[in-house]
């Protein structure tokens, strides 16, 4: 499919700081792209900087094919749903979702219409006399999101739009909101930094780091095949270790690490190539033939979570976590116990310096420690 | 510390700030009793008896005479007008101060009270030497080739609204700085994106949300520039008599003290009508603003 926004090389500086470095992306027409990533990564400027309130130092955004770099925002046809939701204090929920058709001066009565339906369409026809002050978190969320939608921007962005609800509010919000923006067919862009949010809300998720892309992917993708160290971490792999690839075997890559010799997928494969092992908590199975991959080690701590028992294992001087499903497993603190996993569920990651492969001291890995 | 001595006397403490709050207000009450109340009561009680019996005579002798009358529009006039320029010239300096991170911030602010300083006879000698006859400003209008008698500000009514709003700019400055700075920035943004361009954004945004500055500002300034007395007396002289200058004019010069009360009075009041007046509009509209 033609992408409908394109993002080529955007650059951003604040002076020498460099908040986003060379990113490019497309996103194709109705399509929601989630931006993940720390608290500084560079997320939210890139958004500032699409929706127009910064100007770019390099690269260029288009819509359609057009380029945008130098339009001022107010003529960028983009809607925005601010943090704090922004909501104008001293107009009524219906002048704020008027706000926009007004400037665009459609007329009296298809605003009153079009406020009306935007209105419903967030379920809040009823509450269009109120002042913004007068409405529940939620409630707002979504007036915001409504003033958003109403006048049928090409593109709408999403500046960590769910992270001022409770926890619960937050769960069937991002539910609903999928659901509204699926309906209206309008490509999004999200930023947040809720590795949940950005799984269930997007169809595809940007993660960032430094001001780069590290990886872009489905969520699908991301959460199953991070590629790198950091992907992995910041999508809850609690365990990584470091290893040599010394072989091949029925298809897997062989690695020493730590735990033993492991079989592990990924496109690292070359002997003597020093990688990183990443195995997701919840892919550790406490029967002893789940898969290709076995070790056995001494439970040192274990903690309840609802749903699944964390137990913290210890194996040959390394920890390993595993998530097991709480019925599953009826041992406890200092017994013994078996643990394994499939190879495929053992993902090979380059070194978390990147290029350690051949020299294993390099200053640089010597740095990330 | 042990959690009973930390926590247990919380409560009581609070409800004893509570009963005795009214005597963190006993200096002010007595400084505001012994130096306003009380000798305000006494102006009116002599405004009231200006033959040592109760008559409403010396308001009667201000109403009718055209010339007092006068004094009280003039006053109402030069305060309304400087406080529109004090808005006017305020609010784009306001919008420059409110934006924390502009470089030369710290000189604009020393700038704009910097007048504050410096003695209110000194200042309107300062303004004397500008607008006067062979003034800076005459000359440098003439220059332009604009009639000789163009700059001659002194002892005229611009004059002394020029002045007075020289000193209380800055009151005005601090009032509106305050409220901009409340606003949250974001707000502005989200009318950008909705298709304001900037003058919408101001209009529909920003101003209306900065009119309880706005108002406190135009009471500060209204009441100040009312009251005031030595720039308009030193800036205008008797050539533009203001209410204050009636009142030291009859009460030090004339010596007619119940006179002098009533003018003071009649000055009180028509400022207390037009600044609650003004409140009380302003109060609706932010009142229909909570209500609902």
């Amino acid at each position: 499919m033609k992408p409908h926004l394109e993002i080529s090389g955007v650059t951003k500086f604040y002076d020498a700081f460099r908040a986003v470095d060379d990113v490019s992306f497309a996103a194709s027409p109705g399509e929601i792209v989630a931006l993940l990533g720390p608290s500084g990564c560079g997320k939210t400027t890139l958004l500032n900087v699409i929706a127009g309130f910064l100007k770019i130092d390099a690269g260029a955004i288009s819509v359609d094919g057009r380029d945008l770099s130098r339009v001022p925002p107010h003529r960028r046809d983009m809607g925005m749903v601010f943090q704090n939701y922004a909501l104008f204090p001293h107009m009524t929920v219906e002048k704020n979702v008027a706000f926009g058709l007004k400037m665009r001066g459609v007329s009296r009565k298809e605003i009153g219409q079009r406020t009306q339906e935007a209105l419903e369409m967030v379920q809040l026809g009823h509450v269009g006399q109120r002042y913004p002050k007068e409405l529940s978190g939620g409630q707002q969320q979504r007036v915001a999101l409504a003033r958003a939608l109403v006048v049928r921007p090409s593109v709408l962005l999403l500046d960590e739009p769910l992270s001022n609800l409770d926890a619960l509010l937050r769960k069937t919000m991002r539910e609903e909101m999928r659901q509204i923006l699926k309906k209206a067919g309008i490509t999004t862009i999200l930023v947040t930094h809720d590795q949940e949010e950005a799984l269930v809300t997007a169809d595809s998720i940007i993660l960032m780091t430094a001001g780069r892309v590290e990886q872009m992917a489905t969520p699908s993708e991301l959460y199953e095949r991070p590629r790198t160290v950091f992907c992995a971490r910041f999508m809850d792999v609690t365990n990584l270790f470091e290893g040599r690839v010394v072989g091949k075997e029925a298809g897997f890559s062989v690695v020493d690490t730590p735990l033993g010799r492991l079989q592990a997928e990924g496109c690292l494969s070359e002997v003597g190539q020093a990688v990183t092992i990443a195995i997701r908590p919840e892919n550790l199975s406490v029967a002893a033939n789940d898969g290709e991959n076995r070790v056995r080690g001494v439970i040192v701590r274990e903690s309840y979570h609802g749903a699944v028992r964390r137990l913290d294992v210890e194996v040959g001087g390394c920890m390993i976590v595993a998530h097991v499903p709480v019925r599953r497993c009826v041992k406890g603190v200092g017994e013994e116990l078996e643990l394994s996993w499939p190879a495929d569920r053992t993902r090979i990651l380059p070194d978390e310096a990147g290029e350690r492969s051949s020299a294993p001291s390099s200053p640089r890995a010597v740095a990330a420690e | 510390m042990n959690v009973a001595a930390g926590t247990v006397p919380l409560v009581p403490a609070r409800s004893r700030v509570g009963m005795n709050a009214w005597a963190l207000l006993v200096p002010a009450i007595l400084v505001y009793a012994v130096l306003f109340v009380w000798p305000l009561l006494g102006s009116f009680w002599t405004s009231l008896t200006p033959e040592g019996s109760l008559s409403l005579k010396s308001y009667q002798d201000f109403f009718v005479d055209e010339f007092n009358r006068s004094v009280l529009w003039r006053s109402i006039r030069i305060s309304l007008l400087t406080t529109v320029m004090t808005l006017i010239i305020g609010y784009p300096v306001a919008v420059y101060l409110s934006q924390g991170w502009r470089k030369g911030r710290t000189l604009v602010v020393f700038m704009v009270i910097a007048p504050m300083f410096v003695s209110a006879v000194v200042r309107s000698y300062g303004w004397i030497i500008i607008l006067g006859p062979n003034g800076i400003l005459s000359m440098a209008l003439a220059k332009l080739g604009l009639p000789p008698t163009a700059g001659r500000l002194l002892y005229t009514e611009t004059g002394v609204v020029v002045a007075l709003t020289h000193v209380f700019l800055p009151f005005m400055v601090i009032a509106l700085t305050g409220s901009l700075q409340q606003i949250d920035p974001a707000l502005a943004r989200a009318a950008r994106n909705l298709g304001a361009n900037g003058l919408e954004v101001f209009l529909r945004v920003t101003f209306p949300l900065t009119l309880p500055g706005v108002t406190s500002g135009a009471i500060i300034v209204f009441c100040l520039a009312a009251s005031g007395f030595v720039t308009p007396a030193l800036i205008g002289g008797a050539a533009v008599p203001v209410m204050p200058y009636l009142v030291y004019k009859e009460g030090l010069l004339v010596l007619n003290w119940s006179f002098a009360s009533a003018v003071a009075v009649i000055l009180l009041v028509a400022t207390a009508l037009i600044t609650g007046v003004y409140t009380l509009l302003a109060g609706h509209r932010s009142g229909r603003r909570a209500g609902a």
